[in-house]
């Protein structure tokens, strides 16, 4: 029933070559923003837990609960709810909200709007073949979205030691730096299928 | 008054925020007609969900704002991508989740901050029409520029054999790249506009 | 006032960035002499197209936004020269002019200029070309006087002496393993590099071949790897700080190399390869530290 070449394929798909970040373009505050590595790996642990946590409960609640019911034009909101309950989990058993930064007592929509790989993870766990395919997108893409924030603070952290020229300061030279990963990272398409 | 809440508010609900929270969007917005339907979609949801918000946020209780901003926005998004997929499959198909996901970020980002709400509740629809129709301009002309640039076509029609598109604008580096450029340029017209007392 | 920030020991020298880059160019000219000599004119005019332009963007860049007008330094000559070189001869002269401009404005100029950069300009250009207009940068063209298109020789079979001379299709600059052998002895005989990446990626490259059932010297002696393991891995800007780090870069930049060539659907993977070592080498430079001068080894942490 499983089959090891496609769970393979997918594996190497999240990690590299459909990166969330790099890829899918699921890139925000913590992909983009974050300055220091120390900082960065903690927050991006932090968000990767989350958006993996939303992808499976999402992908469970569509393929269990949705499907038999007929009721699959629920699935975004399903999917959102799924990263408002994970959340809250992280928030009561993680202390994410001092990881996250954030002091405002609605936190919970100013981190979707400015982390969308939370909504996206969701979104894909509900949008794969079966639940096993969800779930596991939502894990070794939430992996290659830490992978991602990783990478991104070391470039930043350099950047932040250079010349940049006035306009592109800041998100612009990011978003650059993410296009020239993106472009090493296409050399491992095909890997793994 | 509305020059203070003009700068505050661009800061805010400017289009730069906007585009920063629909950042998605460019994986998809490789094609003119592509950049327009996400930017339609986004725009109906931000107006559906200012509607909706506009017409309960009385009854919501204090602790349930949060979420009730989120749920807004998610139905909104929910809405628009039905819509879409019925009016045009193809092109939903070909978008995949991002409609969605592009929606519903707008629309929450479109929605006022909890504590604002109170005093601009009156004027966010207006605003959240403004701002989506400023976004499917920008999301078109977005489009545009990488399906001609990127595959040699204008919104499905090909610019002849000659032409060698630069296929890599059509893809995420190049995506990520034109994104950075585009920001880029989005900063550095917006404070000429500011001057002008324009908060948009 | 700016202060600039490097690593020690701090030495005065005679060392500037144009002797540098003097010495590279040196390095480079027997390949590049190769390389016109095999393929004809059209090599020839793919490396003035894809130098000049390089010259030429800089020059543009740093009138536009001025700055000091340093293009004599040399360095985008370099990047021009390298990006030529690892193009086929058969490349249109347009695409190795907006490579070499996408390389000096994107990669580099970008990022702040001169030492700011963290991805090997030309590397990325190639890859920016490749996946832009992949049709006209995989024609690999048989040297001599009819201009044959055949398929990149890591997937036929050639003599060694033919794959050591360079009789084969292939890149411009990369065909000639003696030649690139030649630029390698002037670059360590003047001191510009040292041997510690070369050695290690082209180790790295034969274990890697060697534990995936191929020909380790086929591998070394096929495609873009000699040429990028002597004058990519080893840019200063881009690689990891002297010491154990850069063992490790190398290394890894020749593992990827093998794996992407055998697993990926890319024909060529030295480029990609070296560009995501690239991207890691902050993380390398975080991980690694050299040892402090002046301190013994187990002292460093105290």
């Amino acid at each position: 029933m499983i089959d090891g070449a496609k769970v393979l394929a997918l594996v190497f798909g999240c990690l590299l070559t459909d990166n969330f970040v790099f890829s899918r373009f699921f890139a925000e505050r913590s992909a983009l923003a974050e300055n220091k590595l120390s900082a960065a790996a903690r927050i991006g642990a932090a968000v990767a837990v989350i958006a993996a946590a939303a992808a499976i409960v999402s992908s469970a609640l569509y393929f269990f609960v949705l499907s038999p019911l007929k009721l699959t034009y629920l699935g975004t909101v399903t999917a959102v709810l799924s990263v408002a309950g994970a959340y809250y989990l992280a928030e009561r058993f993680l202390k994410v909200k001092e990881l996250l930064r954030f002091d405002h007592p609605t936190a919970l929509h100013a981190l979707i709007a400015v982390d969308s790989v939370l909504v996206g993870a969701a979104l894909l766990g509900a949008q794969a073949e079966n639940f096993l395919y969800g779930a596991l997108t939502g894990i070794f893409g939430a992996l290659g979205f830490l992978l991602a924030v990783v990478l991104m603070a070391g470039v930043r952290e350099r950047i932040a030691l250079s010349d940049v020229p006035e306009g592109l300061k800041g998100l612009p030279i990011s978003l650059i730096s993410a296009g020239l990963i993106a472009l090493a990272l296409i050399g491992f398409s095909g890997f793994g299928g | 008054m509305h020059s203070e809440q003009g700068t505050a508010s661009s800061k805010r609900y400017g289009l730069i925020p906007l585009m920063l929270a629909a950042l998605p969007a460019l994986a998809v917005a490789v094609s003119g007609l592509n950049g327009l339907v996400i930017g339609a979609a986004a725009l109906a949801a931000m107006a559906l969900a200012s509607l909706l918000l506009s017409l309960v946020w009385k009854f919501v209780p204090a602790w349930m704002r949060g979420f009730a901003l989120v749920l807004f926005a998610a139905t909104a998004a929910s809405m628009a991508q039905m819509a879409v997929s019925v009016a045009l499959p193809r092109v939903s198909a070909a978008l995949g989740l991002y409609l969605p996901l592009v929606a519903f970020t707008c629309a929450l980002t479109g929605l006022p901050d909890a504590y604002d709400v109170d005093h601009e509740l009156e004027d966010s629809l207006v605003r959240a029409v403004i701002r989506g129709a400023a976004y499917l301009a920008a999301l078109t002309a977005i489009g545009c520029v990488r399906e001609v640039l990127g595959a040699g076509a204008i919104f499905g029609i090909s610019l002849g054999a000659s032409f060698q598109p630069m296929r890599m604008l059509a893809l995420a580096p190049g995506g990520l790249m034109l994104a950075g450029l585009i920001l880029a340029l989005l900063r550095a017209i917006q404070p000429k506009r500011r001057k002008e007392g324009e908060g948009a | 006032m700016k202060f600039f920030v490097s690593n020690p020991p701090h030495v005065l020298s005679p060392v500037t960035t144009r002797r540098l880059m003097l010495n590279v160019v040196l390095a480079l000219v027997p390949a590049a002499a190769m390389g016109v000599y095999n393929f004809g004119l059209p090599a020839l005019l793919v490396l003035l197209a894809s130098s000049a332009a390089a010259v030429l963007t800089e020059l543009l860049w740093q009138a536009c936004t001025h700055k000091p007008l340093r293009v004599d330094d040399l360095s985008a000559l370099v990047t021009g020269l390298l990006l030529g070189l690892t193009l086929p001869p058969s490349a249109p002269l347009w695409m190795a002019a907006a490579g070499a401009a996408f390389a000096i404005l994107v990669v580099k100029q970008f990022f702040g200029g001169i030492g700011c950069n963290f991805m090997n300009p030309a590397l990325a250009a190639r890859a920016m070309l490749l996946i832009s207009w992949p049709a006209a940068m995989s024609g690999y063209v048989s040297p001599g006087a009819d201009a044959v298109s055949s398929a990149t020789p890591l997937a036929q079979n050639f003599g060694w002496l033919d794959l050591f001379m360079g009789k084969i299709p292939g890149s411009i600059g990369e065909v000639s393993k003696l030649m690139i052998l030649a630029g390698l002895v002037w670059l360590l005989a003047t001191s510009t590099i040292s041997i510690r990446i070369p050695l290690s990626m082209l180790a790295g490259a034969c274990l890697t071949g060697w534990a995936l059932g191929a020909n380790p010297l086929g591998e070394v002696m096929s495609g873009g790897l000699l040429f990028a393991a002597v004058f990519m891995a080893t840019d200063y800007v881009t690689s990891p700080r002297p010491g154990p780090g850069q063992w490790l870069y190398g290394l890894g930049c020749g593992a990827l190399t093998i794996l992407m060539r055998h697993f990926g659907s890319y024909p060529e993977g030295v480029t990609f390869a070296i560009l995501t070592m690239n991207a890691l080498v902050p993380l390398i430079d975080h991980a690694i530290r050299p040892r402090i001068y002046g301190h013994k080894r187990r002292e460093r942490h105290a």
